[in-house]
């Protein structure tokens, strides 16, 4: 799936204030490389930026940092490749395909209580976690802001996402639990 | 979770056999007693836990195999992962078939192998017959509306037909009534020269059973001059679809009639008359009556004629004796006198000449409507 731009103002309100402007223009500028990397590099980069934020801010700061950057990445992700879903179906088709498409992971939802608007979903093959060994708690901080900035990109509602199985914790597939903050 | 520690072994072969059929015991009847092993107690919590997380994924692929999909597991692991993953698919699956039959068939399994072709395959199967199903409930319901539509359509043309024939039946009844109470002769005629119709005054005049009029040739019409003189006038008629009145002079029971009559196209098609109207009226007595006037006028004349000479020669025999004595006696008035002889001389002298020209109207008269006949014997007194 290709990444439209906006041109912009990069360093509006601080250094790096995020715009899609530093997605750039990966075609004419990877014109033999392309969209992809290595798995690898990604988790390389995730892992170690988690390393280095830790050290400064602590577990606690350094994990919120993380949920708000995934929901900040959420919420930019439904305005520019989602765009626009009428109903909860077509937002998790046009979800589901997304992730696919562009090797995120694979999103299934096991319930959804639209008069609560309490979900259950799972991501398999996820892109943070899958593969890791057991190492007894959830890493998949940035999925959950992630999936709160989908859901509130779409529904205009505040939601509370939390991982409760993942590779990390000897699970096959990732599990996050959706509830609306009231 | 075993506890990842060293520990020397310190037990016999015998030992770790019996260990071994407990966990085998375990696995092949879901449950084991350890109770009577002869371990340390370590070994025996180890492998306690060990049972006790065999014991968890038991129970756990127990409610799958049932279908229930409901149940928490938080025994961590590569094993229990795979059951929790195979939870997790089928729970989606579920949800996704809630969906469908919420009649959402964008819903697609991926990577599930064989179970998301056939999966998929079977939504697509069902997408389209429902469309088919749609398609073919709109097709029906086209149908019973156009049906219903249709239904309405012809009871409202009934009735209307109905009403329209109620009109029509009355309103032929009235005509018959008019036609059948007339005074006046009544056929219809079709263009086979057919008599289709004639009303009680025709049958009377034909001497026809009003009760067996039925279809006969206008020339066998009664009587038998009535026939011909119809067909003659009938032809123009037919010919060129313009009516036309004429009066036909027929003799009927020892005597002339005199029947005016009258022929109107009555159905017209391709563009000439297939059946035509003759109305007829016996006017034998108006003829007659007018008849009898005529010859009075002529009578009249005769006597004022007859008067005029009378006077004529009356007054110019005293106007010849006047002149005479008035040349005898001489007098200052004799010119004048003869002059006004002479004047009133000539007034009787202009009416001889009326009378002259009375004769010759008398003798037209004569000829047209007496046929020469000598009036002078039928001068009534
Ligand atoms: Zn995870």
């Amino acid at each position: 799936m290709g990444v439209c731009l906006i041109t912009g103002n990069i360093a509006n309100e601080g250094k790096y204030k995020f715009t899609w402007d530093f997605i750039g223009d990966i075609k004419s500028g990877r014109p033999n490389l392309g969209f992809t990397t290595r798995l690898e590099v990604y988790r390389l980069m995730q892992y170690t930026l988690r390393d280095a934020l830790e050290q400064e801010v602590g577990t606690k700061t350094a994990d919120r940092i993380f949920y708000n950057a995934g929901k900040l990445a959420g919420t930019e992700f439904y305005r520019m490749v989602i765009v626009n879903a009428p109903d909860l179906n077509t937002f998790i088709k046009k979800c589901q395909d997304a992730l696919q498409a562009m090797g995120i992971g694979i999103l299934r939802i096991e319930k959804s209580d639209l008069e609560n608007l309490s979900f259950i979903l799972t991501v398999s093959e996820d892109l943070d976690c899958s593969g890791l060994p057991d190492i007894g708690f959830v890493v998949c901080t940035y999925d959950e802001g992630f999936i709160a900035g989908l859901l509130e990109a779409f529904s205009g509602k505040k939601f509370h996402v939390v991982e409760i199985d993942c590779w990390c914790t000897g699970d096959r597939t990732c599990r996050f639990t959706a509830d609306l903050i009231r | 979770m075993i506890p990842k520690k060293n520990h020397s072994m310190s037990g016999s072969d015998d030992e770790v056999a019996a260990v071994l059929q407990t966990i085998r015991d375990a696995l092949a009847k879901g449950s084991a007693n350890p109770a009577n092993l002869p371990l340390s107690d370590q070994n025996r919590q180890t492998l306690e836990a060990l049972l006790a997380d065999l014991a968890l994924l038991d129970s756990f692929s127990f409610h799958l195999s049932n279908g229930n999909l409901s149940p928490e597991f938080r025994l961590r692991g590569k094993m229990a992962g795979n059951l929790k993953a195979l939870q997790a698919n089928l729970r989606h699956i579920t949800w996704q078939a809630q969906q469908i039959t919420q009649g959402d068939f964008t819903q697609r399994i991926s990577f599930l192998g064989e179970f998301s072709l056939v999966f998929n395959s079977m939504v697509e199967r069902l997408e389209y017959a429902r469309t088919e199903r749609e398609v073919h409930e709109q097709v029906l319901a086209n149908k019973n509306r156009e049906l219903t539509e249709e239904i309405e359509e012809r009871k409202r043309l009934s009735e209307h037909l109905f009403v329209t024939l109620e009109d029509l039946k009355k309103s032929e009844e009235r005509y018959r009534a008019i036609a059948e109470f007339s005074d006046h002769g009544i056929f219809i005629i079709s263009r086979e020269y057919s008599v289709v119709y004639v009303n009680q005054a025709a049958s009377r005049f034909m001497n026809i059973n009003p009760e067996k009029k039925s279809v006969q040739p206008v020339d066998d019409i009664n009587p038998p001059f009535l026939g011909d003189r119809l067909h003659t006038l009938l032809e123009p008629v037919f010919t060129t679809g313009r009516g036309l009145t004429s009066t036909i002079e027929v003799p009927h029971e020892g005597s002339l009639r005199w029947l005016e009559t009258t022929i109107i196209p009555l159905i017209t098609r391709d563009p000439l008359p297939t059946e035509v109207m003759v109305l007829t009226h016996d006017i034998t007595e108006r003829v007659m009556m007018e008849k009898e006037l005529e010859k009075e006028g002529i009578i009249q004349i005769e006597k004022n004629m007859e008067q005029f000479q009378i006077l004529n020669d009356q007054i110019r025999n005293p106007l010849q004796v006047i002149l005479g004595l008035s040349s005898l006696e001489k007098g200052p008035y004799t010119d004048k006198i003869a002059r006004e002889i002479n004047i009133l001389n000539s007034l009787v002298a202009r009416l001889d000449e009326g009378w002259v020209e009375s004769e010759k109207v008398r003798k037209f008269l004569l000829r047209h409507y007496r046929h020469g006949e000598d009036l002078d014997n039928n001068i009534c007194s």
